[in-house]
């Protein structure tokens, strides 16, 4: 079977998820570009979208739609040579028209998973549960003479471990999207030892085709991406913890949030990131991941907040749920204190967290950074000068740098990956950092 | 001419779209009433109110798609109900619709049906993004070449015409013409506050017209820096008899005279004759000279339709200021720029000012008002008393329709 043949039935487990829908799009992408080849003018291809609620797969169908105008819209000089051939489609609103209603015709959606029976490729983007995704592989590959492949969008759980548990023979690789996929550049690609090689090679092809950036991960738990992630967490954690007395828990969070942000130029805090990933999530990886490493990856604080229903992440609007901060149109307005067990305001907490960080080294913000070309020069001036002032703020946002190089070259150390440069793209690109953490500004 | 033909109290809105710091794609913006209302009304107050009007004439292109209204004679009597009866008519000659106008409003004066005629151009785009626009734009075309034109066919159509010229002359030579016609545009424009890039604070924009273009997001042979940009606008100015003058009381210090106008059309159904020349224009510019007596040599400043940088080029080449082939070489060497041999286009044409495709023809004409009678404010450049004209080019699709006008302060 060729790679193409291989596409012509795909499905998409948990398609109408956070992750699951920006799969699904990028899969109809692909397949729509496919149909559109000469040779496959008359091919059926077939995109089954499998969820669990009708509600969700009815928004899903309205998203995607939206998603494929705007990239219609985006490719009409590449759309209007594919459609050459129509000659009942004379305006680019027609061709853009015919292109979206012939992409949506494609996607099948289905709250049965028997859908996925006929597949050849299978991406799963379920709850990152282990016992729900193999008992849906499992299923599957019982119930299916294609020979499926599988790809997962796990972000922690080992692919060994599922290709086992579910008795795939290798027909498995990790294919980590970030959200949102339909966006994000970045894709951590993790292949098992003795795994289908052919099926890494069709997912290398799948992804340069939609412009992504693929990074190699090896096998273990949390990747790359939130082997970096959770163990910043957890250092983001520790360090609200070593605040205390002189602050309370909220000032402590706005202090390392405001390092995180301000002083290390990222795009969020560690804990609005934390809320954007969403604190359920953050509580749920650490678990998986701490099952699979020798060290010690959790957070009871984390854990407590979910038990207290404080779970983050995003409503269906795309608004931000209550987590770490609440928000008002995706501003900080009061931040969480665990001790008092309720939010305070922000404007509350922060005379005082202002006057103990004091002034940045210089004016500086990701936003204008990451639009200037000469960002790399100015970084190393703008993390000398924060290296060597005394400020209370540049004291704290030098010493997370050293323990962000410690945590990334350490992924490089236990095999996590092969290279600090991976560490830094993944970073970089995944996470929309201006540097890697593996650097000689601290 | 049988009558002395002046034009006074012109106006100009806004040119509203990318660039402008009060446009925001997502937010509602004035619609087609209001700039025909606005460019009306200013005018009107110019001349004493609208029971000085005899009759109006409204260029507009394609108020039907952009924002699916035909009918726009009736809208006049929106600018002031004194205008309630009176004659109005619309005339469409794609972006030659403005300069139809202005030709319309002529011939009334001249027939003595009119002593005061007010002249409008007007057209609202960004009601859609661009993709659509250049749909609705291609109407402009011969419909059955919409098949195989280009997504943005307009530019695809420029584009062929720079691919040749570059094919012929040399690319980077071509570029470089190109890049400078784009400088001056940018720097003209910033001395004129209605224009779109009157906040361009782009530091080198020779650099950004040197980039080179991507025929994958775009055509193959000009960048967006090349192209006109998507504007919603209106001008208005009032096209008076010697007694309407008077009626009007403005004085003619203020006015100017237009000493000869042609209007030229060439067959829509066919391919240009030739890539590298702007026939029609040629034609048209040979005609109005002819009817004004004059020759190049006696223009002060020049309005040409730049709705893409090879336009401007070869409007160059159209009028004789250069060889064919020497153009790019003519505005390389800055003498289009304000305060070169011959100022083309001093609030920044199309490209600068903008171009609100059914208005420009009448901006182009309020420019030169502007200019001729010292009312241009900064952006005001020396008229030589030995250079006392100047010239319009106002043209309508790929050099199918052509109006050119020659005006000189009145005396």
């Amino acid at each position: 079977m060729t790679f193409n043949q291989r596409f012509k039935n795909v499905s998409v487990l948990g398609a109408a998820g956070k992750m699951g829908s920006g799969i699904l799009y990028l899969n109809t992408i692909y397949l729509s570009q496919l149909k559109l080849a000469p040779e496959n003018k008359n091919e059926t291809f077939v995109i089954n979208a499998i969820d669990q609620s009708q509600e969700r797969l009815n928004g899903l169908l309205n998203y995607t739609k939206s998603l494929l105008l705007k990239w219609a819209e985006k490719n009409i000089v590449w759309l209007r040579k594919a459609y050459d051939d129509r000659d009942d489609l004379i305006e680019n609103g027609e061709i853009i028209d015919a292109y979206v209603y012939e992409a949506m015709t494609l996607i099948r959606p289905s709250t049965i998973v028997d859908a996925a029976y006929e597949s050849s490729l299978i991406f799963e983007a379920v709850l990152e549960n282990i016992e729900l995704k193999t008992e849906l592989f499992t299923k599957i590959t019982a119930n299916n003479k294609n020979n499926p492949w599988f790809l997962t969008n796990t972000s922690s759980i080992p692919i060994k471990e599922l290709d086992t548990k579910a008795n795939l023979n290798g027909n498995i690789i990790g294919c980590h999207f970030y959200n949102p996929p339909a966006i994000q550049k970045l894709i951590e690609l993790i292949e098992i030892d003795n795994g289908n090689k052919e099926l890494s090679k069709l997912v290398y092809d799948f992804g340069k085709e939609l412009g992504k950036v693929m990074v190699p991960s090896n096998d273990i738990a949390g990747f790359i991406g939130n082997g970096f992630f959770m163990r910043d967490l957890l250092f983001a954690l520790q360090k609200v913890k070593d605040l205390k007395p002189e602050f309370t828990f909220a000032e402590s969070v706005v202090i390392v949030d405001t390092i995180t942000r301000d002083f290390m130029l990222r795009p969020m805090g560690i804990f609005q990131l934390i809320d954007y990933v969403g604190v359920e999530v953050c509580s749920f990886i650490l678990n998986v991941m701490n099952g699979y490493l020798p060290e010690e990856l959790h957070s009871k604080l984390l854990n407590k907040m979910v038990d207290k229903a404080i779970m983050g992440g995003q409503n269906s609007d795309g608004s931000q749920k209550a987590g770490f901060f609440t928000y008002k149109r995706s501003k900080i307005e009061s931040v969480y204190d665990h001790d008092k067990g309720a939010y305070v305001t922000i404007d509350e907490v922060l005379p005082k967290v202002n006057a103990y960080l004091g002034d940045l080294p210089e004016n500086q913000s990701w936003k204008a950074l990451s639009r200037n070309k000469k960002k790399e020069s100015i970084l190393e001036g703008y993390f000398k000068k924060l290296n060597s002032s005394k400020s209370a703020g540049c004291q704290l946002a030098s010493e997370y740098m050293q323990k962000m190089n410690e945590i990334g070259t350490e992924l490089v150390n236990t095999k996590v990956t092969d290279s600090a440069e991976n560490v830094n793209t993944v970073m970089i690109t995944g996470f929309h950092h201006l540097y890697g953490p593996i650097n000689n500004y601290s | 001419m049988n009558r002395k033909v002046y034009m006074v109290a012109g106006y100009n809105t806004v040119s509203l779209g990318t660039g402008r710091s009060e446009f925001h794609p997502k937010k509602p913006r004035p619609g087609l009433e209001h700039y025909i209302q606005e460019a009306g009304r200013e005018t009107l107050k110019q001349i004493g109110g609208a029971q000085n009007v005899d009759e109006s004439v409204i260029g507009n292109f394609m108020s039907a798609r952009f924002n699916n209204q035909a009918h726009l004679a009736a809208m006049i009597p929106s600018i002031d109900p004194a205008l309630r009866f009176k004659p109005a008519s619309r005339v469409e000659g794609a972006c030659a619709s403005g300069g139809l106008a202005l030709v319309a409003g002529i011939k009334s004066i001249l027939a003595g049906t009119a002593e005061v005629v007010l002249a409008i151009g007007v057209e609202v785009q960004n009601t859609v993004k661009a993709m659509y626009g250049a749909d609705y734009l291609a109407l402009a075309g011969w419909q059955k070449n919409r098949k195989k034109g280009h997504a943005y066919f307009f530019p695809g159509e420029f584009s062929d015409r720079a691919k040749a010229y570059e094919e012929k002359y040399g690319a980077e030579y071509t570029r470089t013409g190109l890049a400078n016609w784009y400088k001056n545009a940018i720097e003209n424009a910033r001395l004129c506050p209605t224009a779109q890039e009157y906040e361009n604070k782009n530091p080198d924009p020779l650099k950004s017209g040197m980039l080179p273009p991507n025929g994958k997001t775009f055509v193959d042979h000009l960048s967006v820096f090349d192209c006109s940009k998507v504007s919603d606008g209106a001008s208005a100015i009032a096209i008076v008899s010697e007694e309407g003058l008077k009626r009007v009381g403005i004085p003619k210090s203020q006015a100017v005279e237009i000493v000869g106008f042609a209007q030229v059309e060439d067959n829509l159904l066919e391919d240009p004759e030739s890539q590298v020349e702007l026939t029609a224009t040629k034609e048209a510019v040979k005609k109005v000279f002819k009817m004004a007596n004059i020759d190049k040599e006696k223009l002060a400043t020049i309005e040409t339709h730049d709705c893409f940088t090879i336009a401007g080029i070869l409007a160059i080449e159209a009028i004789g200021f250069a060889e064919p082939g020497k153009g790019a070489e003519f505005v390389a060497q800055a003498n289009t720029a304000r305060t070169g041999k011959i100022p083309f286009n001093t609030t920044g044409g199309l490209i600068g000012w903008g171009h609100p495709t059914g208005a420009t023809g009448v901006h182009q004409a309020v420019t030169l008002w502007e200019q001729l009678t010292g009312q241009a404010g900064e952006a005001q450049i020396e008229i030589p008393s030995n250079k006392p004209y100047g010239l319009s080019i106002n043209m309508g699709g790929n050099d199918k329709t052509v109006v050119s006008l020659v005006y000189k302060k009145a005396e």
